[in-house]
């Protein structure tokens, strides 16, 4: 019950930041200089009469808050408008965006936690050893390194020298597992290599700190296997700092894979972000921020309620 | 002097390049020879074969795929697939394209009427059939505000279209409000570009995601930044000169690539077999690597635009003064290589309208440092969008300025701003980064040198130069239209409107071994090409 309730008031709260959010993406469109009338029509903006039309057309010449409460009538039913420049909805031009971003988003996810636990682990239990060394200059060497940079080096003998990968491009699912994961290998490649390093280094600071716990040391006293006491015993007490970041790494990846969609051409949401900002698109960069809003709070959300599941005093308090 | 239905900067982004030559298509032409063409393989090595597809690599996103609009070379791949113009340019001549021929009335003397026949036979992709109704409903369309053409001013111009031989014959002729001997270039624009009624009338305001044309190829799907891919249209109107059915290609899909590295690597990955680049330096290096260049020149240019109606520009010696101070050996040294030909025209230098007596002035420092000293100092801001390239070019001008004891300011914006003050009312800058335009017919300079032009974006003003321009339209004349011409280029190299620096380079870059050699250029884009001669080796 402690959890349901919990559960709506987050909930609630949530909702509050969206429309919050949505609220100052609708106004800081209107407040950035540019016009897409302009970008619509070039030399043409000096005709009056093309340029009413148009702004009519597009419903740019109605009151501020009469086209945010239009916006936001719309948004409630799924209509997020549409492109000016491409006549797409919004919707559809996340649609066919969303699949890479999520694909890319949760595999990296996934391969860098599946990295990061075990390395953290064996870095942990055998701290200041050559094998804890070792990790831990490899996880500061691909955080220090920029992922364009690495992404160069991967382009430059994965693609080019070997020929495994292509350099460019996306393949959807529909055109098979295999041509779909070889598009997006390079990409994913890059973005574990750097998360992985960020969750073996946090995961392995509260594992060290929590093998000095008592009850560690009773398990070990009872002669318990090692991995059943790094498994069982510390990992989950050790786990709320890389909770956190993962989920916040989850609003990152979603919009902030930018440059490496630009890199390796990705059709992301993050490449449609900037173009959308770039031909004063207000609509799609409305909508994508408002994607990018609800999945951070939804994410975070779901983070918040793992904590209560994973900790019982998390729960007890409400926190 | 340039014309300025158009663009901006080399390189300069997608989006301004679009916005820009937007204007341009709307009296551009695609020609086939105004531009110099220049192949680093002997073109001989394959013969065209039917089937197969080809990967291209764009420089940007598709802006549009309606009629009316495509400028960019991107936009031009594609549409010219989709669509064919009424007209064309061969061997350096208006030559019709789709349509079956093209008649000034009297004779050729009334520049004020049309009379464009068409062929009977031809379908558009979705089995409707080309007649006079349509190509009126075409030119009706664009006239309509709610198109939002920025081909609108153009297409005004026409007054009146009648169809003598009714709305499914073949003959419409056309009324201009004043006579226009441009009209057929025009025509071989985008302008000219012909779409299929049922298909605007199925999807309205949609239509241009679901373009349907009389073109060589379907559009089987369209991603915006990812890819826009095309197949064959079996009934294609069209055969090469062996008999060979066109398209040869059976599919083409066309990527956008921003960055010209990556363009390079993926061609090296096999990823795409061909892709443009406006970049010499790409160009040098993908040539470096084995791989084949079409290198494709005109009147297109980089360009230092001035704003002549404020201070300091509105004073001439102001504007002569950077161009004396501009050395444009060194910024073709330095930032390219030393491969670009140097500007001081709008004109091509082969252009038989080119006067090689005028132009703006070259470089001299003392002239320029004397007019600086009469000014009593010199102090303006050039904003442009900040790419690599134009920082190279611009902080070379700021120094050269500098030594004639100017203080220049460079400033970046980003697209959508920079493009909002380029068309703000009265200008809202001092000096900007821009590209001048490619064309075939010298009316197209028209409109960035008339007073109060929407496009005359350096807004300069001089009545002589107004009367000259429309002279040299209203007359087919060749002697009094380059008389009027060569006289524009005189005043307009004294008075220098704006400096155009280096002539532009584009570069179509393929893998000869799997792609033959790109149809010689559709010059007005520098780049652009009629993707139904498009052509892969099999090998």
């Amino acid at each position: 019950m402690g959890i349901l309730k919990g559960a709506v008031t987050r909930l609630l709260k949530l909702l509050a930041v969206v429309l919050v959010v949505s609220f100052l993406t609708f106004s800081l469109t209107k407040l950035l200089p540019g016009d897409p009338v302009v970008v619509l029509l070039g030399p043409q903006y000096s005709n009056v009469e093309l340029r009413e039309a148009v702004q009519e057309d597009l419903g740019l010449n109605r009151p501020f808050l009469v086209q945010y409460g239009q916006y936001l009538g719309n948004a409630v039913q799924g209509d997020l408008g549409r492109s000016y420049t491409s006549s797409f909805k919004t919707t559809t031009l996340l649609k066919q965006k969303l699949p890479a971003t999520i694909e890319l988003m949760l595999l990296a996810q996934l391969f860098s936690f599946v990295l990061a636990v075990p390395l953290a682990m064996l870095s942990a239990f055998r701290s200041n050893s050559r094998t804890d060394k070792a990790i831990t200059t490899a996880s500061f060497g691909l955080i220090a390194l920029p992922g364009y940079a690495f992404a160069v080096f991967l382009v430059y003998f994965f693609a080019l020298r070997f020929n495994f990968f292509p350099a460019i491009g996306f393949r959807p699912l529909s055109d098979g597992i295999g041509p779909n994961l070889r598009s997006i290998a390079l990409p994913l490649a890059v973005l574990v290599a750097g998360l992985t390093a960020v969750y073996t280094r946090l995961l392995r600071s509260d594992l060290i700190s929590t093998l000095q716990e008592d009850f560690i040391l009773m398990a070990r006293s009872k002669g318990l296997p090692t991995w059943h006491i790094l498994l069982r015993h510390a990992f989950r007490p050790s786990s709320f700092s890389l909770i956190t970041v993962f989920g916040i790494q989850f609003g990152t990846l979603i919009g902030g894979a930018v440059i490496l969609e630009q890199f390796f051409v990705l059709p992301g949401i993050g490449s449609l972000a900037i173009e959308s900002i770039l031909k004063r698109d207000y609509l799609v960069v409305q909508g994508v921020v408002l994607v990018i809003a609800i999945s951070f709070v939804l994410v975070n959300f779901l983070i918040d309620i793992l904590y209560s599941i994973l900790d019982p005093r998390v729960r007890r308090t409400g926190a | 002097m340039t014309s300025n239905r158009h663009a901006s900067w080399h390189r300069m982004t997608a989006l301004v390049m679009g916005l820009v030559f937007v204007a341009a298509a709307c009296g551009g032409s695609d020609t086939d020879s105004a531009a110099t063409t220049d192949s680093t393989v002997a073109e001989s090595v394959s013969k065209p074969v039917k089937g197969g597809e080809l990967v291209f690599g764009a420089e940007s996103d598709v802006s549009t795929l309606d009629v009316g609009a495509a400028a960019q070379p991107a936009d031009k791949v594609i549409t010219l697939g989709l669509y064919d113009p009424l007209m064309t340019y061969k061997d350096g001549k208006l030559v019709p394209y789709l349509a079956k021929s093209l008649e000034a009335g009297d004779n050729g003397a009334d520049l004020s009427t049309y009379t464009l026949t068409l062929p009977t036979d031809v379908t558009f992709q979705d089995g409707t059939p080309l007649n006079a109704e349509a190509v009126k409903k075409h030119f009706e369309r664009l006239q309509d505000p709610v198109t939002a053409c920025p081909c609108l001013d153009t297409v005004k111009a026409i007054t009146k279209i009648d169809l003598p031989n009714g709305p499914t014959g073949d003959t419409l002729v056309f009324t201009l409000a004043t006579p226009d001997v441009a009209f057929g270039d025009t025509l071989a624009g985008s302008v000219g570009y012909i779409e299929s009624p049922a298909a605007v009338a199925k999807w309205g305001a949609e239509y241009k995601n679901h373009p349907v044309g009389t073109g060589p190829f379907t559009l089987v799907e369209y991603v915006p930044g990812d890819k826009v891919v095309l197949e064959a249209y079996p009934g294609y109107w069209q055969k090469d000169e062996n008999g060979i059915q066109l398209p040869y290609l059976d599919k083409l899909t066309v990527k956008p690539i921003p960055d010209s590295g990556q363009r390079v690597a993926a061609l090296e990955a096999g990823d795409i077999d061909m892709f443009q680049t406006a970049d010499s330096a790409t160009v040098k290096t993908a040539e470096g690597k084995g791989f084949s260049a079409q290198k494709i020149s005109g009147s297109s240019s980089t360009i230092l635009l001035m704003n002549n109606a404020k201070p300091p520009f509105n004073d001439v010696r102001a504007r002569q003064a950077v161009a004396y101070a501009t050395n444009k050996a060194v910024i073709n040294e330095r930032v390219y290589d030393g491969i670009r030909e140097e500007s001081y025209s709008g004109f091509a230098t082969d252009s038989a309208y080119y006067n090689p007596k005028a132009g703006t002035p070259k470089y001299d420092l003392k002239k320029a440092q004397a007019l600086v000293k009469d000014l009593g100092g010199l102090e303006f801001t050039i904003v442009c969008i900040p790419t690599p390239e134009a920082d190279a070019v611009l902080q070379l001008v700021k120094q050269m300025g500098e030594e004639a004891g100017m203080k220049i300011t460079l400033e970046t914006q980003d697209q959508g701003a920079f493009v909002a003050r380029m068309f703000a009312r009265g200008g809202d800058y001092e000096g900007a980064c821009f590209r001048s335009a490619q064309f075939i017919d010298p009316d197209a300079i028209r409109p960035g040198l008339t007073t109060d032009d929407a496009g005359n974006l350096p807004f300069y003003s001089n009545l002589e130069v107004d009367k000259l321009l429309d002279e040299a339209r209203q007359t087919a004349d060749f002697d009094k239209r380059k008389a009027a011409y060569d006289k524009v280029q005189e005043i307009t190299g004294t008075e220098v409107p704006l400096i155009t620096t280096l002539y532009d380079l584009f570069g179509n870059v393929y893998n000869a071994e799997k792609a033959g050699p790109p149809p010689p250029g559709e010059a007005n884009s520098l780049g652009a090409i009629k993707p139904g001669f498009l052509y892969a080796t099999g090998k």
